[in-house]
């Protein structure tokens, strides 16, 4: 088993959440009722501090925007 | 201690925690919609450390003065030579012997020193023993509604808590069971005859095992809160 990242460790993965919201005019509140995930969670996914995903998350979180995965998380380069 | 100071000091103590334990916190919404059962739990665990160190505190003080009456359990054996003929369920009716052990409490003035001194460290290490143990309970009960559930110190603290219990356990057992003993020599020495038709043995040092087996299944426990531990760290960051 890989060894468990520490907090400070950068995924190196960008969450383009606020962008997407931003192009469909939703806010993060409005996304959070949408697809039952608490605002907590979601601000973590924009801020980048998340350090994984469930595939449950990122499929209702792609059909409340009508996007596709690589739209919503993109590599850093 | 007069019992209806003592129920009135139980009383306020229950009062302030009811009132920092559970009332104050709702003014914070993340802390009010914590449930509410941990939070009692542990307030009460701080108001039973609060009872049990003022008992122990005033159950030693009662042991040292030499002036003061103690209770205390001497396990007295009684060898009942003539079995009564009420009592003869012994169709045969060969029942002629039989021993009746149990531990019998005792009020007594004048106490050796020696026997204060070790029903003193009794009361002592029992009173530090439960202290110990509804400290981590309430600690247990708190953190269980923390964001971190699991923590090193937590662990740390049952390990502490289990070996605690398994030490203090016993040795208060036994400086309790010493007390009895020498309570017991010096009773029936100044009055053979008390126990009436019965021959007073002895009593042996005895105490039960069970603060050993639950102080190790808090090691156990220990473990456990290690593993959840590590789970936690996985899982930080999931959404």
């Amino acid at each position: 088993m890989a060894p468990a990242a520490s907090d400070d460790d950068e995924t190196g993965i960008h969450c383009r959440l606020d962008e997407l919201l931003e192009e469909r005019g939703l806010t993060l509140t409005r996304l959070s009722e949408l697809v039952g995930v608490s605002l907590v969670n979601l601000s973590v996914l924009k801020n980048d501090r998340a350090r994984a995903i469930r595939f449950s998350t990122l499929r209702a979180i792609c059909e409340a925007l009508d996007c596709e995965v690589g739209d919503l998380l993109v590599v850093e380069r | 201690m007069d019992l209806s100071v003592l129920l009135l000091i139980v009383a306020v103590l229950v009062g302030v925690a009811v009132v920092v334990g559970v009332l104050s916190p709702r003014r914070e919404s993340v802390e009010a919609r914590r449930p509410l059962l941990p939070r009692l739990v542990a307030a009460a665990c701080l108001v039973g450390v609060a009872v049990v160190a003022l008992g122990t505190v005033i159950g030693v003080a009662q042991s040292l003065i030499p002036t003061s009456w103690v209770t205390l359990e001497i396990p007295v054996t009684l060898r009942v030579e003539q079995t009564p003929a009420d009592l003869r369920a012994d169709p045969a009716g060969s029942l002629t012997d039989a021993v009746v052990s149990a531990p019998t409490a005792l009020t007594v003035d004048g106490l050796g020193a020696a026997a204060r001194i070790w029903l003193a460290a009794g009361t002592l290490i029992e009173g530090a023993v439960a202290v110990t143990l509804l400290l981590v309970v309430a600690r247990f009960a708190r953190q269980s509604i923390s964001d971190t559930p699991f923590t090193p110190r937590l662990s740390r603290l049952l390990v502490i808590a289990g070996i605690t219990l398994a030490i203090g356990g016993i040795t208060g057992q036994i400086a309790s069971s010493i007390a009895g003993t020498l309570a017991h020599e010096q009773l029936f020495a100044l009055s053979p005859e008390a126990l009436g038709d019965g021959i007073a043995v002895p009593p042996s040092l005895t105490f039960d095992l069970w603060p050993l087996g639950v102080g190790l299944a808090l090691v156990v426990v220990a473990g456990l809160v290690r593993s959840g531990e590590r789970l936690q760290r996985e899982t930080a960051g999931l959404v």
